[in-house]
């Protein structure tokens, strides 16, 4: 997939929606190699040029980290008292719902209060990476 | 509501958004409170269990837009249908090619052995709702692990009582095809049941949704 079909097949979902405008903004810094860790505070700063809502940035999220078209794949940070920092996936969390607590990946040890002391960031997924090196 | 406020992210620009702050945010996304599970289902059956809460929501919203769609043709319907589950994150398409064109495929790439199919039907009566179920399980269906579950959507834009016009669809089934419905449906009593007729190819069961849409608009007032 290159970048043009990446828009493409978001404005077949989104149409010309600010939910639209904000996922081609992503995209295009994805294809421009420039993207290597996305934070809320860039989503935010993306989303007001954008004019895109809360709701937007919801909705792009769900989007370019879901199925069809999979651009973004979500790691929580996690630092520790040691300051070190750790990344989690999506299926660690969602285990981590299921048996009631996130433990530490090497210690082992539970993390206290984990909904509160990991932090989600998005880095390019293979299939971004492809579209980058288009 | 309050405790939604209080940690749904504020938009600065510098501030940290934890998990609990992330789920509440996704909450303001149609199907968002479900992402999670959408990217980590891990059987089948959780997976189309998962997409029929996704379904009830999706046909919850069309309802309450009917006007819009009292007079679209299927094809219309079929396509905001299948738009609502991409914006969900659903590979879903419309028409594709499954041993000829099929209404509705959804798949997730995570687990890519998973696939639903969903043929749409106006509520032209029993017979006319039979071709599309011949067609799912005869033409494109396998019946496999992974592929024995599917959907037949019938948009109702012409007749009152949604209820009634599925419950023929039932009876049609149960009497003239000889084929069990299970009417106890947890979420859309009334309006949705399920078949698990023997599928020729494979004979095994072929477990289907029946959902009828209420788009009649014809307001008294």
């Amino acid at each position: 997939m290159n970048k043009n079909e990446a828009i493409q097949r978001v404005q077949a979902v989104w149409d010309e929606s600010p939910a639209a405008s904000l996922c081609v903004a992503i995209v295009d810094q994805l294809a421009e190699g420039v993207l290597q860790r996305l934070t809320f505070g860039q989503l935010y700063r993306l989303a007001s040029k954008n004019e895109a809502s809360q709701e937007d940035i919801a909705r792009a999220l769900q989007y370019l980290t879901g199925h069809d078209l999979h651009l973004l794949d979500t790691e929580f940070e996690f630092i520790d008292e040691n300051d070190e920092t750790f990344y989690f996936g999506m299926q660690d969390l969602s285990d981590a719902q299921h048996e009631g607590g996130l433990h530490h990946p090497e210690s082992g040890e539970l993390i206290d209060n984990y909904e509160e002391r990991v932090f989600p960031t998005f880095v390019p997924s293979s299939l971004a990476k492809e579209i980058s090196a288009k | 509501m309050s405790e939604i406020k209080h940690v749904v992210p504020n938009g600065n620009l510098d501030q940290k958004v934890s998990y609990k702050a992330f789920e509440a945010l996704m909450t303001m996304a149609a199907g968002g409170n479900r992402m999670v599970r959408r990217m980590t289902t891990a059987t089948y059956a959780e997976f189309v269990s998962l997409l029929y809460e996704d379904f009830d929501e999706i046909i919850g919203d069309l309802e309450g837009r009917k006007k819009y769609f009292t007079d679209s043709s299927e094809d219309q319907i079929t396509d905001s249908l299948v738009t609502s589950l991409r914006q969900y994150g659903y590979v879903a398409s419309h028409d594709k090619d499954h041993s000829g064109h099929v209404d509705i495929t959804v798949e997730v790439t995570h687990q890519p052995n998973f696939i639903w199919l969903g043929e749409a039907k106006l509520d032209n009566g029993p017979k006319y709702c039979w071709g599309g179920f011949q067609q799912l399980t005869t033409r494109y269906s396998v019946a496999r692990a992974g592929a024995d579950a599917g959907g037949i959507l019938i948009y109702l834009q012409k007749y009152k009582d949604a209820k009634a016009r599925l419950e023929q669809w039932a009876e049609f089934l149960e009497n003239v095809q000889g084929i069990a419905c299970d009417r106890a449906d947890p979420t859309r009593p009334g309006l949705a049941f399920s078949t698990a007729a023997l599928h020729d190819g494979t004979g095994l069961p072929y477990k289907l949704r029946h959902m009828i849409i209420y788009l009649r608009h014809d307001p008294e007032k």
